[in-house]
């Protein structure tokens, strides 16, 4: 029959579990916003090499409505600005859970006597 | 007397092989399980990247198909459900072709179509890195199942590997 788990423990097992779940989520956030990003450089790469009165249109739902180069070239940078401040703020949290999450790990096998802490996968 | 004390003794090295293998096997199956969550989004992803180069195909081949016609020349354009509308193709020199973050551009058919086979490539190449991954993955989950199976040989503490799923099927023909 399984030991009864210390109440300390089954916390802390619970505390990695939850991490694991919050980094997961913000590893997917994070896969978003670079997408996104790669999408808006791209978008502005593009419009480096078209002409100055070339004929831009920004998507407005399902329809497309005329705009200028100059304006869209402002809006994406504003953007870009916007999502690159987004990654790293993701970033900062997810090294920030990581690091929490070996602290509770390294905890739980130290109670553990060195034995291997199975749900982590980090 | 010793041979009862060797008997305790044999029954609690067992014991402790069993605990051990237990505790191998459910951490194996917390990793199968890691990787087939892996393996179903990149799935899921690898899907989407296909049906994008698809779809830049179609593009690529009616803007070819196209730019041979004449303007003025009749074509039938889809309005859903297999239902067609008559029209007359007013200008194909000019195309508008999506450059990202929303924004759309005009361009004539030759530097429309080397942009779609540009953005092609690109999908094509995220399209070979998840099936590499998938590969990988694959390789991983199955070198976990052969340990179960080498576990369930034995004969020892794996009552929870059958349960877990890790009996051959997670990852048999996922991809």
């Amino acid at each position: 029959m399984a030991e009864e788990i210390p109440p300390q423990l089954r916390n802390q097992l619970a505390q990695l579990q939850q991490l694991r779940m919050q980094l997961e989520t913000v590893s997917r956030q994070k896969l978003q916003v670079e997408a996104v990003l790669r999408d808006t450089e791209s978008a502005l790469e593009e419009l480096e090499h078209i002409d100055d009165n070339a004929v831009i249109y920004r998507g407005v739902g399902e329809i497309l409505v005329r705009t200028s180069r100059d304006k869209v070239k402002e809006e994406l940078k504003e953007k870009k600005e916007t999502f690159d401040l987004r990654l790293k703020t993701l970033e900062r949290q997810e090294e920030r859970m990581q690091k929490r999450f070996q602290q509770i790990q390294q905890q739980i096998r130290e109670a553990l006597g060195g034995e291997q802490v199975s749900p982590a996968g980090g | 007397m010793a041979e009862e004390r060797g008997g305790m003794a044999v029954g609690g090295a067992t014991e402790r092989v069993q605990a051990e293998r237990q505790a191998e096997v459910q951490s194996l199956l917390v990793r199968l399980r890691q990787y087939q969550a892996q393996a179903e989004g990149t799935l899921q992803q690898l899907n989407i990247v296909n049906q994008a180069i698809e779809e830049h195909n179609r593009a690529i081949e009616t803007i070819k198909y196209l730019r041979d016609l004449e303007n003025g020349d009749e074509l039938l354009v889809p309005v859903g459900a297999g239902s067609y509308i008559y029209a007359k193709l007013s200008d194909i020199s000019r195309i508008i072709v999506r450059i990202g973050g929303g924004i759309s551009a005009e361009k004539d058919p030759e530097s429309a179509i080397k942009h779609l086979e540009k953005k092609r490539e690109e999908l094509e190449r995220s399209q070979q890195e998840m099936t590499n991954i998938l590969q990988r993955i694959e390789m991983e989950a199955q070198k976990i199942q052969a340990r179960l199976q080498e576990i369930a040989g034995g004969g020892a503490g794996v009552g929870t590997a059958a349960e877990g799923g890790a009996g051959g099927g997670a990852f048999g023909g996922g991809f």
